[in-house]
């Protein structure tokens, strides 16, 4: 250190201002750290090429970029909205499957009737079903205090057996092998269709997702409700001085964070490729809907926009096999880099750099707090 | 010799039990400084895979070990830089964690994936003890990483309650600044136990790769880490309890074992969401018993809270 840096120190501080912004600096950092990291561990080829088609280079790969995204969209936002209670519905993952399997069995069971009345039904039962599989870890951390993250995971390896139990069991598809568990392909009626916009085809499930981050976000601003929320987001203990009944409004966001995590899995299987309840129905879709609104900062519009970033990253990633490159590196080793990258991005902002001597004056900042940014504790 | 259905049901309740034990020990290390890490599953993962790798290169079943500790301690560093030095949330941090566990574990063990480990860990039948009889052979005729298992909570007891730096280490937990004002220091230490905590974490994960399954598959701890998580807080934030919670979760995975060759007409699927429900009714029934008493539990009380000077 030279003399004249010896004025400087660096001083750290509990609260973070401008940390949206050291959010995306460190997310655009990490993405090109990767690219860059990409493209040196492969011995031949040319990383960047294959990554530009298979992603926004060409039709064929916006297509897929949106396949792949549309899914996290809404697995994103059903994170996103336990999120803005400072709550954490690690579960999407089970009630996407608990939602497909409701779907699954209505159409199973109704499949003489008409495509749209028996779609509505199968969306109503998959988002209840959401809502039901959300039903325990909420009443649980509202009146018991435990931490929805364990009860929400322990119900995902439940919802993951019970699905192998139908698949293998009273739903079996006498055609399905090896490691994939199927039920057989639900009744053709129920398929969403497809729209093209500019000669791009372009599943429903992206209009779902993006119609509903339109809609949370209108409730959310506008109504009594998102008031509520976001008092209580912001302090818990202000929100029950002003009257709120907190425990009742935990309850009542998880379980539309669950029933959003239903929904997510019926659009999946209906409005997807697949078009089966089976295991390959999600390549843990609600885990990387997670990490999909984390990146967002929470905000539903921004997880929608995440969701096309994420799903461009696995696009990105699954391109690359044919160089070596396990389709997993990109579907959870580079989300989760990316958003280790971005965490760390964001607790930059506690550092700062001060001239010694001057004396700061302590300011009260009031940016809301929220789960992610927040150093508090979780319930344990 | 051979045993009876249920001696060999305890016994799988031993060997299921053992990664947990590890892993529980690690989480438990991290947390009694007051770091909560979630995303110990992804750790394991690369425990499981850097321990087998390094047997692998090496046909070193000493080096294979020493690998997934380093590894384990490396990786959770990454995690204790993240929320010990960046302050940044552990929830978030921790998922992280485990999502590039997940992907990187899976991509550094690609090329080992259909090897069988050539220098696994040796059974070691203990003289004299294996001898008694009934409960000789369920207890005393195990792979000898089970009975380290074993002893790691003894250690880490301990530490914890019968030295002066444990003492440190628990004020670290329950109130970091005034470890802080007495001259301990909180930051290094947090970030030594995540680590080491994450090198026990490894060794969970090489006890599968190494010693029950003997080879390497994507993504093969199959919750387990996130099970550990649970054991923690089922003990009470207690090492010795440890012992109980991961053999317990370990006799409810073996039932699945005692359940197939019983022929019990239970679907298996049924019986391997067992260990999952299990946790969650420990999960309920454990804050039951504190419902009326706020601030009770036995967590460290500064558990997922980053450290400031001076607030």
């Amino acid at each position: 250190m030279g003399r004249k840096s010896r004025s400087w120190k660096i001083e750290l501080r509990a609260d973070n201002p401008k940390r949206t912004l050291y959010r995306i600096s460190a997310i655009l950092l990490g993405l090109g750290i990767a690219l860059i990291a990409v493209q040196l561990g492969i011995s031949e080829g040319n990383a960047f090429e294959r990554i530009l088609k298979a992603t926004i280079g060409s039709r064929k790969g916006i297509e897929n970029v949106l396949e792949l995204a549309a899914p996290l969209m809404t697995t994103g936002l059903a994170a996103a909205i336990a999120i803005k209670l400072g709550a954490w519905n690690v579960g999407v993952e089970g009630q996407f499957f608990m939602g497909a399997w409701a779907a699954a069995g209505i159409a199973f069971a109704l499949d003489g009737l008409a495509g749209p009345p028996l779609l509505i039904l199968m969306f109503m039962g998959a988002i209840g079903a959401g809502a039901i599989w959300m039903l325990i870890p909420a009443l649980a951390r509202a009146y018991l205090n435990v931490s929805e993250i364990l009860t929400t995971l322990m119900l995902n390896f439940v919802a993951m057996a019970f699905l192998a139990y139908w698949a293998t069991g009273p739903w079996r598809d006498p055609r399905s092998q090896g490691a994939v568990l199927a039920t057989p392909k639900l009744p053709e009626q129920t398929r969403l269709p497809k729209l093209t916009i500019a000669g791009v085809e372009i599943g429903l499930g992206i209009v779902i997702g993006l119609v509903l981050a339109l809609l949370l976000t209108a409730i959310f601003r506008k109504s009594v409700l998102g008031y509520m929320v976001t008092t209580v987001g912001a302090s818990e203990r202000a929100g029950a001085y002003a009257g709120i009944k907190v425990r009742r409004l935990l309850v009542t966001v998880l379980l539309a964070s669950g029933a959003a995590g239903g929904l997510a899995g019926v659009t999946h299987m209906t409005g997807g490729s697949i078009n089966r309840y089976s295991t390959s129905l999600s390549s843990n879709t609600g885990y990387t809907g997670i990490a999909v609104a984390v990146l967002a900062g929470g905000s539903f519009i921004g997880t929608t926009a995440m969701a096309l970033i994420v799903g461009a990253i696995i696009a990105a990633g699954n391109s690359l096999r044919i160089l070596d490159v396990g389709s997993e590196l990109g579907r959870f080793g580079l989300t989760g880099f990316i958003l280790l990258v971005a965490a760390v991005g964001e607790g930059l902002s506690h550092y700062r750099l001060v001239r010694r001597g001057r004396k700061e004056e302590a300011k009260i900042t009031d940016s809301p707090p929220s789960a992610i940014t927040s150093t508090e504790g979780t319930p344990t | 010799m051979e045993l009876e259905l249920w001696q060999e049901t305890l016994l799988q309740a031993i060997v299921l039990g053992t990664p947990l034990l590890f892993v529980a020990s690690g989480e438990l290390l991290g947390q009694k400084v007051g770091v909560f890490n979630i995303g110990i599953e992804g750790v394991m993962l690369m425990g499981a895979a850097a321990g087998f790798i390094g047997m692998h290169e090496s046909s070193n079943i000493v080096i294979g070990i020493l690998s997934a500790a380093v590894c384990g301690a490396l990786f959770s560093s990454l995690f204790a830089l993240a929320t010990v030095i960046f302050r940044t949330n552990q929830v978030v941090s921790g998922f992280a964690l485990w999502l590039l566990g997940l992907g990187l574990s899976s991509q550094i063990g690609r090329g080992y994936t259909a090897i069988r480990a050539s220098s696994p860990i040796e059974r070691w039948e203990v003289p004299v003890l294996r001898d008694i009889p009934i409960f000789g052979p369920i207890l005393f005729e195990h792979l000898w990483a089970v009975y380290l298992a074993f002893l790691t909570p003894f250690i880490l007891w301990f530490i914890l309650q019968r030295t002066r730096h444990g003492l440190d280490i628990r004020a670290i937990g329950e109130d970091p600044v005034a470890a802080d004002t007495t001259g301990v220091a909180v930051v290094t230490w947090r970030f030594l136990y995540v680590s080491l905590g994450g090198a026990l974490v490894g060794l969970g994960g090489a006890f599968l790769s190494l010693g029950t399954s003997q080879t390497f598959t994507q993504f093969m701890t199959s919750g387990l880490g996130w099970i550990g998580l649970a054991i923690v807080m089922f003990a009470g934030w207690q090492p010795l309890r440890l012992i109980l919670g991961a053999y317990l979760f370990g006799g409810l995975r073996a039932l699945d074992f005692a359940a197939q060759s019983a022929n019990w007409n239970i679907p298996s699927e049924f019986l391997a969401m067992l260990p999952f429900l299990g946790t969650l009714l420990v999960l309920l029934v454990g804050a039951w018993r504190f419902r009326n008493r706020p601030g009770a539990s036995a967590a460290p009380a500064a558990l997922g809270i980053a450290f400031f000077r001076g607030g």
